[in-house]
């Protein structure tokens, strides 16, 4: 089999997916609540591109998921590109021995690497309040987190489900090619496009 | 470490120490980093617009469907208030005509006749914590200019307080809302030399849908049902926008520390249609 990816695929296809994921997050899903929480769709998308296709692929599309994400609904601009960026390579790295990059381990990356996320950003808001004579205490923050993660972490991976399967099927890149290295656990981003 | 390797490492703190300098520079009210966004914002436009009419297509057929008898029981309803709503008009066009002469004669100031009224629709909401602001379709080419000394206040329909300004680019703004926790303005009492307060986001109180009223003066004598306005101290919010209504007071029996939750009085989770308030 030829091991050469047409260069233009992963560029359309993440094109689409990176635009269409951030505004069904900012229009379609703004109803929806399930006890008061979302699916974030743009953080599952760079957590699984970062543990599927690896740490180059994971660092681009965060970087520009969250360069939309400080667009549409951030305070700053930077914050979600930097995060998001992480996030990618955060789950390029994390266990990644463990998982032997299995495609269905992949949730379990999600709910972690969720996990890391929303406690980062409980720090954030200690660190940085908005209003100098309000800071948030900390107990505060966290007793708010500990009841909204479960939710949140549960929401991304179910919403998780479908989208690994359009990047493993659907994808930036050939299945057929991928197939084999999933199939036998094989690791590292290089190998899974060259073999 | 591989040659390879390394170089990606140099890559990843390039790209960091960069973003934390973006960050730091576009946090400043003003910024011209906030254009940045331009270009991305104009392309994005019409994509989020058709998703958006499609989302709401799809929301209302579904009502429709399900809530057919309802719609046809509020339709009369509705019928019959627009009777009432009819004649109430014709009053209120009387009373109008009325108020200008008067206004004329007495040569009373209208505070509002300061302001340019700018429509504009929300486009975005919240995605989750720090990304928390909402957006909307009218920017800097509209006129809107955010500095560190100058921003401008959002009202819905009925002139009730939204939020205000935080940024803008070419096309867009975004607007930071009466809940979250970093919003603050001055109050008043809805009444004759009203007491003066202060009305601010908080983090507990915001999934809730209300605010918190703090810095009530020992003097003051505050009730639950109490309508708080903007007192236009500060030169941001112009006086009278009508911020919410008090539903609890708290520490009621310590005047030093008192504190009072209040419901806003726009419903942010239905407003679709905003109106930024620009000083002339």
């Amino acid at each position: 089999m030829s091991n050469r990816q047409p260069a233009l695929r992963p560029i359309i296809i993440y094109t689409i997916y990176i635009i269409l994921f951030a505004v069904i997050q900012v229009t379609a899903l703004r109803d929806v609540r399930i006890l008061g929480e979302r699916p974030d769709l743009t953080l599952v998308l760079a957590i699984l591109t970062g543990y599927l296709f690896g740490i180059g692929d994971g660092l681009a599309i965060g970087l520009a998921v969250g360069f939309l994400r400080d667009m549409l609904a951030g305070r700053t601009i930077g914050l979600g590109m930097l995060i998001l960026m992480y996030a990618a390579m955060l789950s390029h790295v994390l266990l990644r021995d463990f998982f032997r990059r299995k495609t269905w381990m992949g949730l379990i990356q999600v709910l972690l690497v969720t996990v890391i996320y929303e406690v980062l950003l409980m720090f954030l808001s200690w660190f940085f309040p908005m209003l100098p004579d309000q800071v948030p205490q900390l107990g505060q923050l966290f007793a708010h987190l500990i009841v909204r993660l479960p939710i949140q972490g549960l929401l991304n991976v179910a919403v998780a489900v479908p989208m690994i399967w359009l990047l493993r099927y659907h994808g930036p890149y050939d299945p057929r090619v991928l197939r084999e290295d999933l199939d036998d656990g094989s690791t590292g981003e290089g190998k899974w496009r060259t073999i | 470490m591989s040659r390879n390797e390394r170089s990606r490492v140099y890559l990843v703190v390039i790209v960091t120490i960069g973003l934390i300098a973006l960050i730091l520079l576009s946090s400043f009210p003003g910024s011209p980093l906030n254009q940045l966004t331009s270009p991305f914002s104009i392309v994005l436009e019409p994509v989020q617009k058709v998703v958006l009419n499609f989302a709401n297509g799809v929301q209302t057929g579904a009502m429709s469907i399900f809530k057919g008898v309802q719609i046809r029981r509020e339709n009369e309803q509705l019928l019959l208030e627009n009777a009432k709503l009819r004649n109430e008009v014709a009053q209120l066009a009387a009373a109008g005509r009325q108020y200008d002469e008067l206004k004329s004669a007495l040569k009373l100031k209208d505070t509002y006749d300061r302001y340019e009224i700018i429509g504009g629709r929300l486009m975005t909401r919240e995605i989750g914590e720090w990304f928390d602001v909402f957006r909307i379709d009218i920017g800097s080419q509209d006129g809107l200019k955010v500095t560190e000394t100058l921003s401008y206040a959002v009202v819905d329909a009925q002139s009730r307080l939204v939020g205000r300004v935080l940024s803008t680019d070419m096309t867009s703004a975004k607007i930071l809302p009466v809940l979250h926790e970093g919003f603050s303005v001055s109050g008043k009492l809805n009444s004759v030399n009203g007491a003066l307060l202060r009305v601010r986001g908080d983090y507990d109180l915001k999934n809730d849908g209300y605010c918190i009223v703090d810095q009530i003066p020992m003097t003051a004598s505050l009730h639950e049902g109490d309508v708080i306005v903007s007192s236009g101290l500060g030169g941001l919010f112009p006086a009278g926008i009508e911020i919410g209504k008090i539903i609890e007071i708290r520490n009621a029996s310590s005047l030093l520390n008192r504190q009072a939750v209040l419901q806003p009085s726009v419903d942010l989770q239905n407003v679709s249609v905003v109106f930024v308030m620009k000083g002339q």
